[in-house]
């Protein structure tokens, strides 16, 4: 049986895309003669990489560089559709996913990689703290390596979200001989792994260089080396584009960023569609938070002005949805809330009678998203509320919203990673008793459970949507999380230095897939 | 000599403060590096990584921990990065003290003598220009000047570089092109003040006796100058000068950001908000260090030049 | 940006460099010393306000007017009907400057001529309190070390010495990280960024007061502690207190535009000058307006407090009297 069901049908146009960029791709391929000893591509990002072990690292800016140096069992074409890495194929035998390892995967180091590192690396990743993917696998019993380079994944039960899962950093293929000896220690900066790059140097702040791996399963990358370097600002992006220091730039969905780069010459620019949303939560378990009457929150989910926020706060540059429906899988029209009502929702809170209109909201750092927060701000005052924004860093965030329970917060907005299929992670993170860090703010709800247990463990083929629709429905009549729309990126480069085809839809934050093909000119 | 030990103690102590200041400091923001680094880590989890980067047990006991280290050299590890703290400041220190230099450079070489220029000819318009160019030399917020550089030369570059950096290592001259903007920025304030000290101090000499005694007695202006009015001015201006010196190794903060520079002031800041705490700790007391050094300097110069400083000392 | 030159950015008054008062201190009475009621002739008002617009001179006055006009703007901003434009959607993204939109509109299609009115507002509001607040606490514990001086007034000068030292704008991001990013994190910022300069004037200036005869007297006779430092004391060092509390308003408007800058200051959508400039410097190649606009707002605004500051100083303590030697 194949997990084709999972191959989600993206839009046409996508389609059109990645054929635009498969010839571009080609292009390089022919001029892969003039491939150049010792040639070096920079590339430009916003934020620098956080966490260092791969199977702790919960942040996309760390999976930037590990999409570089590590594989994992599978990966996702521009379609997100399932493609071999390490595995070259798999297949369900009943409840059991079984994988045909590829032979030829080679360390950085020149240690070819054995059945061991497969299976000790996914033991050690479901281990890992922090790592949420223990979860997603939650019906799994065993992982054995059989005869023939075959890897055995039993499930006592179907699980439908397992296979496009294991395409994330968060389980890929580390080299656990050498972190046995010390050789390879998961808390520093030198990644290396079986990809087509692997870590030589790290500055903090400023700078990752990688170097090809020879042995990579895929070739020989065509680039020598990589450069990615943290510029903080766009503005400085863009400059570094223009004078050189850079080849290729992401704008970590900077909306402007196109206007930014307007009138440079020998740019190209390419729009970069993802899974990533924004969000708001609010606050339904803490004692006092007005979100615990959820005739509130279903108001402040109606007076989202969503048209004006995609227009102002996103420069028309995000993708509009209403519930966690992005990935087009299941349908937007059929939910409870979607466009704006704003006599309804003032009546239902002047109805709900609240002791004060102030609402304090928790906004993670970051300019669009306190854009987002403060395009907020002015629906929710048609309404009668006083949204009382705090921006605060990171680490703040995620004490008071996760390390709290219940939350210090009463409201939050952020931004989640999409992945592949709704049913990998945004859905698991709405039901509290799984995924255990949203206690603090999301009320257990049975009936969203068995609906997502269903989807995920129960369901064969044509089911599954049903029962996520069912699910969505659910969550966007709850409103305890209210999703606003998807992030859109712009990836830019210098088509007189490089020439590369990059991503045109991400799912996983993966921005440089495929830059083992990326080639420089000069 | 016993003054010179005193001020030296004074500055231990001071410096001894700002490590305590700072090491608790960090501890007081809410959410700790295991809270920043693994939010969706269980309670249990998190107490683990706290063991595991040495971060349990009460904040006195990690400072005491800490201090006894830090007293035999040992600065510790980066909880983010995981390399010697020592390491991640010295590889940054480089472009700092190079702002720091040239920008003092700057505050001497142009600073100083329009300084003596605006006192010099204190009646003239030139006077009132340098009084009041030193008072908006001193408003401008180095920030809004840096912004006003990055966009004027994002228009019309004339081969400067408002971003990015290019180290020694590839040439003065290549070098240059990136420094010279952001030095110029981190330079703004210590001018205008160089400036009015320059000029204030030269205009009290000019007004007393003895040089009023040396133009009677008929001395060349250039003499008067060289021998009289320079030598008295530059007394103030060094003590000025060390002050100054002592702030520029805190005050790129600004300058690093607005400039994309990876520098002792940004790692600070981002230190900050990744609760690396080690390195915050080891980046303000070597900031800290520079200013008191160069201001116990500055005071022990002033009390060898004006010894009733030393007698009268009550600090 | 480590901006607390304020006790050597007496810029007339070389002497006063550097714990200027107690180093220079040779009890002869380089400070201004005028007991209470002791003034030698009274002038009507009259005559004293047209003394002093002479003494100051039309440059002067020029700031002054500026200066009242900025804060009489901000001050009746929010009642202005242009306070609706800083709503997002009033005008379109990022527009130049035009007659209607006189400074340009913003990324959120807000009039960036509203904000900058908003942002004098916050700016004036955040630095006058935090610096008047450090101006009368650290005037008390300057006097109160003066008075005391033995284990007291050395545990001040060495807790002034290190937060002295303390790099301010790592200090004030600290702050900000504990209490929380805001208005009242900067005000707590900036009011102990500068007390520690207010603590050392003050006392240095109270101790060229503390062996005078006049409060030799006062003790002898049995006042209180309380009546003479505030009676006998504080009139000597009032002005003093004065000048610096000008100085360190200006550094005051810097620190706050400094951490609003790094984003730790004022939360949105307020909009302090510092935020402004913060919020801009992402569009700087695209919509320059938003940080010209703020910036230059911004310096006027401080030079004209730094030389209102200089015009009073060398009113109130007018040339330095010469040591008597």
């Amino acid at each position: 049986m194949s997990d084709k069901h999972l191959g989600i049908n993206r839009r046409d146009f996508v389609k059109g895309v990645a054929a635009l960029g498969l010839t571009t791709g080609m292009l390089g391929i022919r001029n892969m003669a003039m491939a150049a000893e010792g040639s070096t591509f920079t590339f430009g990002r916003i934020r620098e990489t956080k966490h260092l072990d791969p199977h702790s690292s919960q942040l996309s800016s760390s999976w930037h560089i590990q999409h570089m140096v590590y594989d994992s069992l599978v990966t996702l074409d521009d379609n997100f559709e399932v493609q071999p890495s390490i595995a070259t194929a798999w297949e369900w035998q009943g409840n059991t996913l079984v994988f045909t390892i590829r032979d030829n995967a080679v360390f950085a180091n020149g240690r070819a990689m054995t059945m061991e590192d497969v299976t000790v690396s996914l033991n050690r990743a479901l281990k890992s703290k922090g790592n949420p993917w223990g979860l997603l696998l939650r019906n799994k019993t065993a992982i054995t390596a059989m005869d023939g380079n075959k890897l055995s994944i039993e499930f006592n039960g179907p699980n439908n979200v397992a296979l496009s899962s294991l395409a994330a950093t968060l389980v890929c293929i580390v080299p656990t001989v050498e972190e046995a000896s010390g050789e390879w220690d998961p808390k520093t900066d030198m990644f290396m792994g079986t990809g087509p790059y692997s870590v030589e140097s790290h500055t903090a702040n400023d700078r990752w260089v990688l170097k090809a791996n020879p042995h990579y399963w895929g070739g020989a990358p065509k680039t020598d080396t990589v450069v990615v370097r943290t510029i903080p600002q766009a503005q400085s992006l863009v400059a570094a584009l223009r004078d050189g220091s850079i080849d290729a730039a992401s704008f970590d969905g900077n909306p402007d960023a196109p206007a930014l780069l307007e009138g440079a010459p020998d740019i190209e620019i390419s729009r970069l569609d993802t899974t990533d949303f924004y969000y708001i939560g609010m606050n339904a378990v803490a004692e006092g938070s007005p979100f615990l009457d959820k005739s509130v929150r279903q108001a402040v989910a109606m007076c989202i002005d969503r048209k004006q926020l995609i227009e102002f706060a996103f420069a028309g540059r995000a993708g509009l949805t209403y519930g966690w429906t992005q990935w087009g899988l299941t349908d937007d029209s059929k939910l409870p809330i979607r466009e704006p009502d704003i006599e309804k929702a003032k009546a239902m809170i002047e109805a709900a009678n609240l002791p004060t209109n102030k609402i304090k909201v928790l906004v993670r750092e970051g300019d669009t998203l306190s854009a987002v927060a403060q395009v907020l701000k002015q629906s929710a005052a048609k309404i009668g509320l006083d949204l009382e924004l705090e921006v605060v860093d990171g680490g703040v965030w995620a004490k008071r919203t996760w390390g709290t329970n219940p939350s210090d917060m009463q409201m939050v907005v952020s931004r989640y990673t999409g992945f592949a299929h709704p049913l990998i992670i945004t859905a698991h993170w709405w039901a509290p008793e799984m995924s255990r860090f949203t206690k603090g703010y999301v009320p257990e709800n049975p009936e969203y459970s068995a609906a997502l247990n269903k989807a995920v463990l129960e369901s064969t083929g044509d089911e599954i949507t049903p029962s996520l629709q069912k699910a969505y429905e659910i969550l966007n009549e709850e409103a305890v999380k209210v999703p606003l729309c998807t992030d859109i990126d712009t990836i830019a480069w210098r088509s007189d230095r490089v020439t590369m085809s990059p991503s045109r839809e991400q799912a996983q934050n993966d921005i440089l897939s495929g830059v083992e093909t990326f080639e420089m000119k000069i | 000599m016993l003054f010179i030990a005193a001020r030296l103690g004074l500055a231990a102590l001071t410096i001894a403060g700002v490590a305590t200041l700072v090491f608790f400091g960090m501890r007081l923001i809410p959410g700790s590096y295991a809270d920043l680094f693994f939010p969706l880590a269980s309670e249990a989890d998190r107490e683990a990584i706290s063991i595991e980067y040495g971060l349990d047990g009460s904040a006195l006991e990690q400072y005491i921990l800490w201090l006894g280290k830090l007293l035999q050299g040992d600065f510790g590890t980066s909880l983010v990065t995981n390399k010697p703290v020592i390491d991640e400041i010295v590889q940054r220190l480089p472009l700092t003290l190079e702002l720091g230099f040239l920008a003092l450079m700057i505050i001497a070489f142009i600073g100083f003598p329009m300084g003596i220029i605006s006192g010099m000819f204190h009646k003239k318009w030139t006077s009132q220009v340098g009084r009041h160019s030193s008072t908006f030399l001193m408003s401008i917020p180095n920030f809004v000047l840096g912004s006003l550089l990055v966009y004027a030369f994002s228009v019309n570059s004339l081969g400067l570089k408002a971003g990015g950096w290019a180290p020694l290592s590839e040439g003065l001259m290549e070098n240059l092109k990136y420094a010279i903007l952001p030095a110029f920025t981190l330079s703004i304030t210590g001018l205008g003040l160089v400036l009015a000290t320059a000029r204030s101090s030269v205009l009290g000499v000019i007004g007393q006796d003895h040089i009023l005694a040396a133009v009677s007695r008929g001395l060349s202006p250039k003499d008067i100058f060289s021998k009289h009015i320079f030598r008295n001015a530059l007394i103030p201006v060094i003590t000025i000068f060390a002050i100054v010196a002592g702030y520029l190794l805190g005050g790129t903060v600004l300058v690093e950001t607005v400039f994309s520079l990876d520098g002792v002031g940004r790692l600070l800041v981002n230190s900050i908000t990744r609760r690396d705490y080690p390195v915050v700790q080891i980046g303000v007391i070597l900031t800290a260090t520079a200013f008191v050094l160069t201001n116990t300097i500055a005071d022990i110069l002033y009390g060898i030049i004006d010894p009733r400083v030393t007698e009268k000392n009550d600090g | 940006m480590a901006n607390s030159f304020s006790d050597s950015s007496d810029s007339d008054t070389p002497t006063s460099i550097h714990d200027s008062a107690s180093t220079h201190d040779n009890g002869h009475g380089d400070v201004l010393i005028e007991d209470s009621g002791a003034g030698a002739n009274n002038p009507s008002p009259g005559q004293r306000f047209t003394r002093l617009l002479r003494v100051a001179g039309p440059t002067t006055v020029i700031m002054v007017l500026i200066l009242l006009s900025m804060i009489f703007i901000g001050i009746i901003e929010p009642y202005l009907a242009i306070a609706d434009y800083k709503n997002i959607a009033s005008g379109p993204r990022r527009s130049a400057p035009t007659i209607q939109w006189l400074f340009g509109t913003d990324n959120l299609g807000r009039s960036v001529f509203a904000r900058v009115l908003e942002g004098i507002r916050l700016t004036f509001l955040l630095s006058v309190t935090a610096v008047v607040a450090a101006g009368i606490v650290g005037s008390f514990i300057g006097m109160a070390a003066a008075w005391y001086r033995g284990i007291f007034d050395t545990f001040i000068a060495r807790m002034a010495d290190v937060l002295f030292a303390f790099p301010s704008l790592i200090f004030g991001l600290i702050i900000s990280a504990i209490i929380g990013p805001g208005s009242f994190a900067a005000i707590v910022a900036i009011f102990f960024i500068v007390l520690p300069t207010m603590v050392r004037v003050v006392r240095g200036a109270a101790i060229g007061v503390v062996n005078r005869d006049f409060v030799v007297a006062a003790q002898i006779s049995g006042a209180s502690t309380a009546r003479i430092l505030f009676k006998h004391i504080f009139p000597n060092v009032a002005s003093v207190t004065v000048v610096q509390t000008a100085y360190l308003l200006s550094i005051g408007m810097i620190i706050e535009s400094s951490l609003s800058f790094l984003g730790l200051g004022v939360q949105p959508p307020a909009s302090s000058l510092g935020a402004l400039l913060r919020e801009g410097s992402a569009f700087l190649n695209i919509a320059p307006w938003m940080v010209l606009a703020p910036g230059a707002v911004l310096t006027l605004a401080i030079f004209c407090v730094n030389y209102v500051g200089d015009a009073a100083r060398s009113i109130i303590e007018p040339a330095q009297p010469r040591p008597l030697e």
